[in-house]
């Protein structure tokens, strides 16, 4: 334990470079994802193919290797800058993520029932609007737990960070471990993080499920449901 | 026939041009101008899925404020027939004009543009077999979602006249209730209520009551009942319920094959068609 407190400022700073990556890659996927799906499910089918194999491109190698070729492969192109590491760990795993999160946005988008645009057309409602108030608020419903997931994954996906020198938590705790040799404690610390940042991550996406549209219906649906019910329990007493 | 569905450019250039020449007065007769004020009118419309032909070059008008029914077995295409005068789908072949437009091609032949096509289209409203209500929103969300983004009504107002629909289908008291709180019924209910806000002078209706109970489906075709009775929308109808049918329609049109092989008084097709199919339609589904 001695290890964790003596050498606390340290590893809060290397956790504040954790959660600030992730916080960054997540809330950067998100937008990505839905440019990347939108392009997915173009009306064009030059752009739907070139968005496809531009997700499978991105998700196919490992994110070490995607690392290592923006970080160590990338200057060595004519014409391209030199990342900083930070900068370039937060692009590859801001990308990795919008290439995941595309399929669920797209999966998501693709769920919504073909009458619920019907229904739109015959209102006369532009596509532009029934997507924006009839298909993505509906999306959202399978789009958001879908993202929370990703999003938890995200979290521990930031720990490659460290094999090209951002010194976030892993690195810290590395660090301290080879200063300590209290390799049992800094570990279960290093656990214990992670677990407590997906957790929380995990919390903050139930909470936003609960304020989307579909998920507010349903569960007045579900409370009028068991209204009858206590009606007759009460009726029943008297 | 072959001919008439492989060449559709050509149609709807000299049907554009005759249209033109009646307005003119050119022969301005009667009869003729009518025509060209059809409420729907479909002109040698021909529909395929890949390979499987749905229509054949079918003729079909609906007269202002005239209430018309299609029926036959399932799987002739009566649906199809909806969703092109919805614009819901394109014909392979012909034209179809609403109110003398034409949803397909402008007067010079070229393929309409999306902004006309859109400005016809408002006149159509359609209420489907499956009510296709917004599980997300509010009764009363439902109902104002168009009048405030289509015709810009505030909200204010878009409540106002969504809340006069409400009382005409007898769900007032539902306003806040979503749609998954209701019974079929009432939703479907909420669906004809929905469309007529948007004050369409063309209502469709597909088989609205063919995924209810019977006993909800009653208070369904009530409504439309009190539609057809109160207002001058034309109506274009398909369902089963033949003594609906029979009570609300101004004419019939039996639909066989992805073609009419039948059409007239509704008195004259279920007392005495002249088809052979027609009667063994009638028989199959009366009997049912
Ligand atoms: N989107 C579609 N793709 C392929 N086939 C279709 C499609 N819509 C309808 N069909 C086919 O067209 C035929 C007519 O369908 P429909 O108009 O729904 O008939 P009805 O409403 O009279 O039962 C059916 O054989 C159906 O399988
Ligand atoms: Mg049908």
């Amino acid at each position: 334990m001695k290890a964790v407190f003596e050498y606390w400022p340290v590893l809060a700073q290397g956790l504040w470079v954790t959660i600030w990556v992730a916080v960054c890659i997540i809330l950067g996927a998100l937008p990505g994802a839905v440019v990347l799906a939108a392009l997915r499910l173009s009306e064009t089918r030059a752009i739907r193919v070139a968005s496809m194999l531009l997700i499978e491109l991105i998700r196919a190698p490992s994110a070490v290797v995607l690392l290592f070729w923006a970080f160590y492969a990338l200057p060595l192109l004519p014409g391209m800058p030199r990342l900083s590491p930070l900068v370039a760990a937060i692009l590859v795993l801001t990308l990795d993520g919008a290439a995941y999160g595309a399929e669920i946005v797209r999966a998501g988008i693709e769920a919504v029932h073909r009458g619920q645009t019907d229904a739109c057309h015959a209102l006369g409602v532009s596509k532009i609007q029934s997507f924006r108030k009839v298909v993505l608020p509906q999306a959202l419903s399978q789009i958001v737990p879908g993202f929370g997931s990703l999003a938890r994954s995200m979290i521990k996906w930031t720990a490659i960070v460290s094999f090209i020198g951002v010194q976030d938590v892993l690195y810290v705790a590395n660090y301290v471990r080879g200063q300590t040799f209290d390799t049992l404690t800094v570990f279960c610390f290093l656990g214990a993080i992670y677990w407590i940042l997906t957790a929380l991550c995990g919390l903050t996406f139930r909470a936003l499920e609960q304020l989307l549209p579909l998920n507010r219906a349903l569960r007045a649906a579900r409370a009028s449901a068991h209204a009858p019910e206590i009606e007759v329990l009460t009726g029943a007493a008297q | 026939m072959l001919n008439a569905s492989d060449t559709p450019r050509s149609d709807p250039f000299s049907a554009a041009a005759a249209a033109t020449s009646n307005a003119t007065g050119a022969h301005g007769s009667d009869s003729e101008l009518q025509q060209a004020l059809w409420a729907i009118e479909f002109q040698k419309v021909s529909k395929s899925f890949g390979a499987h032909q749905v229509l054949v070059d079918l003729d079909l008008q609906v007269r202002p404020g005239e209430k018309v029914t299609l029926i036959g077995p399932s799987g002739s295409g009566k649906t199809t027939v909806l969703r092109l005068a919805m614009t819901l789908g394109k014909p392979t072949g012909g034209d179809i004009r609403i109110f003398g437009e034409s949803i397909l091609f402008e007067a010079t032949g070229k393929p309409i543009s999306a902004g006309q096509e859109t400005r016809i289209r408002r006149r159509c409203g359609m209420v489907f077999q499956q009510f296709n209500l917004f599980p997300h929103l509010t009764v009363l969300q439902n109902l104002i979602l168009a009048p405030t983004t289509v015709l810009r009504q505030s909200r204010e107002q878009a409540e106002v006249s969504a809340l006069e629909y409400l009382r005409m289908v007898d769900l007032q008291d539902k306003a806040l209730s979503y749609p998954s709180q209701l019974s079929g019924g009432q939703q479907q209910r909420i669906a004809i209520a929905r469309a007529l806000v948007m004050k369409p002078e063309i209502l469709l209706l597909d088989e609205i009551t063919s995924a209810l109970d019977p006993e909800l489906a009653g208070e369904v075709l009530d409504v439309v009942r009190g539609v057809a009775q109160q207002s001058n929308v034309s109506l274009l109808i398909v369902t089963h319920e033949m003594r609906f049918a029979r009570e609300v329609s101004d004419r019939i049109a039996v639909f066989d094959r992805g073609r009419i092989i039948e059409e007239g008084p509704p008195d004259k097709i279920f007392g005495q068609p002249d088809s052979e199919r027609t009667r063994s339609f009638l028989q199959s589904v009366l009997n049912h």
